[in-house]
């Protein structure tokens, strides 16, 4: 079943987006991971990590908790409820795609003729 | 004059949905080859030895360091999942496992305190204490293989 704008029930734009797919996943096998752990195992900068955190926990997905170690400012990522709702959703929707359940939309529209 | 229309989204492809797929798996897998620190074993084992082996003190004592051992397991944790960088979320058969150890420690405890009881007999808690922290042991023997089969 397919939305108006071609996106599959449980397809999530904001979560499809590679990197941001990658820290859902990783996220999602955790309860907390800390942030230099993320970006390590992902092979993330700081900058990108953090511009995709950003966006993923403006959307609710994603929790951010500040800790302090050693006189260290540390932050712990982690995905909120709705996030693992969000991310298992989008993976079944996959699932779906590849076991031929029909083609969904990406959110980028084709060039005109 | 330029045409505005907007076409629909193209579909994701089987193969497009099968790569994003893999690539998400990769990512969670990612630390299935870390495994706790050698300190938190050695810890743990000890731990669990201890657990043991302060049944044989007298009275009030050994109540009060079975309790104390009791709070202790929550900072460790704690402790080793800082320095970790992640607390690992249970799956697959991993509540099984535990609770398979869970239950063996139960035993070999409940085993102590029935054989224990009697005067002259407190020396089960020695060996009570070994199986214990042998079951820690193979626990961690278990997912530092399962890390190195991942990790290869």
């Amino acid at each position: 079943m397919t939305s108006p704008e071609g996106t599959a029930a449980g397809f999530n734009p904001t979560i499809h987006e590679p990197n941001r797919l990658r820290i859902c996943a990783l996220l999602d096998g955790v309860t907390e991971a800390e942030f230099g752990t993320v970006q390590q195992r992902l092979g993330f900068s700081a900058s990108v990590l953090s511009k995709h955190v950003a966006v993923l926990a403006e959307a609710g997905y994603v929790r951010q908790r500040r800790a302090v170690r050693d006189t260290r400012r540390r932050v712990w990522l982690s995905l909120s409820p709705e996030g693992h709702s969000a991310y298992r959703a989008h993976v079944a929707a996959l699932q779906d795609i590849v076991a031929g359940g029909g083609g969904e939309g990406r959110t980028d529209t084709a060039a005109p003729e | 004059m330029e045409s505005q229309e907007r076409r629909p989204p193209e579909p994701l492809s089987p193969t497009e949905a099968r790569t994003a797929l893999r690539d998400a798996e990769q990512a969670r897998r990612s630390l299935d080859t870390v495994t706790v620190p050698w300190w938190f074993t050695c810890a743990l084992a000890g731990y669990m030895a201890a657990v043991a082996l302060v049944q044989m003190l007298p009275g009030v004592w050994g109540v009060a360091f079975s309790l104390a051992l009791v709070a202790l397991i929550i900072p460790l944790s704690r402790v080793t999942a800082d320095r970790m960088g992640f607390s690992r979320r249970l799956r697959g058969a991993d509540p099984a496992l535990l609770a398979m150890v869970g239950a063996a420690v139960l035993a070999a405890m409940v085993a102590g305190i029935s054989l224990g009881q009697e005067p002259g007999r407190e020396w089960v808690w020695y060996p009570v204490a070994a199986i214990n922290t042998a079951l820690i042991l193979a626990l961690d023997l278990f997912y530092r293989l399962r890390a190195r089969r991942a990790a290869a």
